[in-house]
């Protein structure tokens, strides 16, 4: 188990993402919007500065004078997976192991001899001057106490970036300053919880008898406890979590009143489905279909309905398609305005070698046709080649009016320069 | 990265080309390099004058830029190898 944990994590990141192959946009305020380009998900220091808040929906704000010098994003998913992934390939280089926990997230193995501080100082340094994503690296001796460190940092201008919170003095000063529900596992409810036992700031929290902590919020509350005591109780987990589901859902580009459109959507959404089951090497053997109308419209019938159903596991995009669609077809009302659909895969399983007893797929042609169809798509761009059910004008698609370049993933789309 | 407009036939770059950029490599003289020049995305070629880092442009008789955060001038890159689809 590792003497100190450190967690790095990128600031802004999407925004920070835009911003390494944009250089025209440094110091000024961006904003990256959800999916369909609803709501502000990344904002820079400068698009807080403005008022903007996380969730904001960007239609409703955008004609306000003060947004005038906004420079707005639809989210470039492709583009933050690679910056993702180069993050992650220095500090693997660097640092003995790294758990990525989010994105944007990392935690590190910071056991290494010599001055602490400057190597993380150096290791911030190197992510900018590589990745050009800036960062800000809190350690400590627990990953809750790391994570702290983190916001601490990231709060806190003049730490530039860093915070050590190794020293129990340190974290004693910090502890009555910071209010519980800074600490990472402490949710809304836990903190009304404690409100009552007159428990506000982490200082009282850590305070309270082990006892009664696991009593009151049960051994996750006391694990968070000793964590934040210097007792390291979650060790850093080098292997992913293996997947539960599988959901692909998304809000239309705009809504959806026809029934061939919104076959070829959810379709496209069990293509997909199908495409990220395949790359864990992974079969489903439950397939559920959901669609709904806009809750935020009362005066629009509001209609929503979801239907699940045990299939023979599968990973064949055709037959995903196929289960989907009969699920849907029930679904299905005139007159409504759709908003949003989707398919979620559950029961996720490793394929059998030996086939069932009552299989009625052949399983060698599909792992065939799906290894073909999955290859052409990797060497020739996604959707390439796509089961004609997935439509061809996709009328319904989501909304990406202003996706910027996917600089590291195309080679159509990669950065320019001029001569000096 | 993709050379835009012009060309540099003493280092042998022409307009079109891709440039493979190491943000990772240490400058060093005589190196050409990507740098960030006020919002503008330039190619140049680096020297070394008592410690500091200037861009000399490919153009005779441009003047050298020094590579400071006051001058709005950073390295981005060490150009490595070039690569070309047409001839």
């Amino acid at each position: 188990m590792p003497a100190v944990y450190g967690l790095i994590d990128g600031n802004s990141f999407y925004c920070s993402a835009e911003r390494a192959f944009a250089p025209e946009l440094r110091g000024r305020p961006v904003i990256v919007l959800s999916n369909n380009d609803g709501c502000a998900i990344a904002r820079t220091r400068e698009a807080k500065a403005l008022g903007i808040k996380m969730g904001d929906a960007w239609h409703m704000i955008r004609d306000r004078p003060s947004m005038r010098g906004v420079e707005w994003f639809s989210s470039n998913y492709a583009l933050y997976a690679d910056m993702s992934r180069r993050v992650y390939q220095v500090l693997a280089d660097r640092v003995p192991r790294v758990e990525p926990y989010s994105i944007d997230e990392f935690f590190l193995d910071l056991d290494m001899p010599g001055d602490l501080g400057h190597r993380c100082w150096k290791l911030r340094e190197d992510v900018l001057r590589i990745t050009k994503i800036p960062t800000c690296i809190g350690w400590g001796p627990t990953k809750t106490i790391a994570k702290l460190a983190n916001g601490v940092a990231k709060d806190r201008p003049e730490m530039e970036g860093l915070c050590d919170l190794r020293d129990p003095g340190a974290r004693a000063r910090l502890y009555g300053e910071l209010g519980v529900d800074e600490v990472w596992g402490i949710g809304r409810q836990t903190v009304a919880k404690l409100a009552a036992l007159g428990v506000a700031t982490i200082g009282d929290f850590v305070a309270l008898a082990p006892e009664r902590v696991r009593d009151l919020l049960t051994v996750v509350g006391a694990r968070v406890q000793a964590e934040l005591r210097g007792v390291s109780c979650l060790s850093l987990s080098l292997m992913a979590p293996t997947r539960k589901g599988i959901a692909v859902t998304r809000s239309f580009g705009r809504p959806v009143t026809g029934w061939d459109d919104m076959r070829e959507a959810v379709a496209a959404y069990a293509a997909r489905a199908g495409e990220k089951l395949r790359a864990e090497g992974l079969q489903a053997g439950h397939l559920t279909v959901f669609l709904h109308t806009n809750p935020n419209r009362p005066d629009e019938v509001w209609h929503s309905g979801q239907r699940g159903a045990r299939i023979e596991p599968t990973a064949d995009t055709r037959d995903l398609i196929r289960e989907a669609i009969r699920l849907l077809e029930p679904l299905w009302r005139d007159g409504c305005r759709f908003f949003k659909a989707g398919v979620m895969l559950n029961d996720l399983s490793p394929p059998e070698v030996q086939a069932g007893l009552f299989a009625t797929r052949s399983p060698g042609v599909s792992r065939r046709v799906m290894g073909v169809l999955d290859l052409v798509n990797h060497t020739h761009g996604a959707g390439t080649l796509r089961p004609a059910a997935t439509g061809v004008t996709r009328a319904w698609s989501t909304r990406a009016s202003k996706r910027s370049p996917r600089y590291t993933t195309r080679i159509e789309e990669i950065m320019g320069a001029r001569l000096l | 990265m993709r050379v835009l407009g012009s060309t540099w036939p003493e280092r042998g770059i022409f307009a079109g080309d891709v440039l493979i950029v190491d943000a990772a490599a240490e400058p060093r003289n005589g190196k050409i390099c990507v740098a960030l020049l006020l919002g503008d995305v330039v190619l140049a070629s680096l020297r070394q004058r008592r410690g500091e880092w200037f861009l000399l442009p490919c153009r005779e008789g441009g003047e050298a830029v020094l590579v400071d955060e006051d001058t709005g001038c950073e390295i981005w890159g060490i150009v490595r190898s070039l690569v070309r689809v047409r001839v």
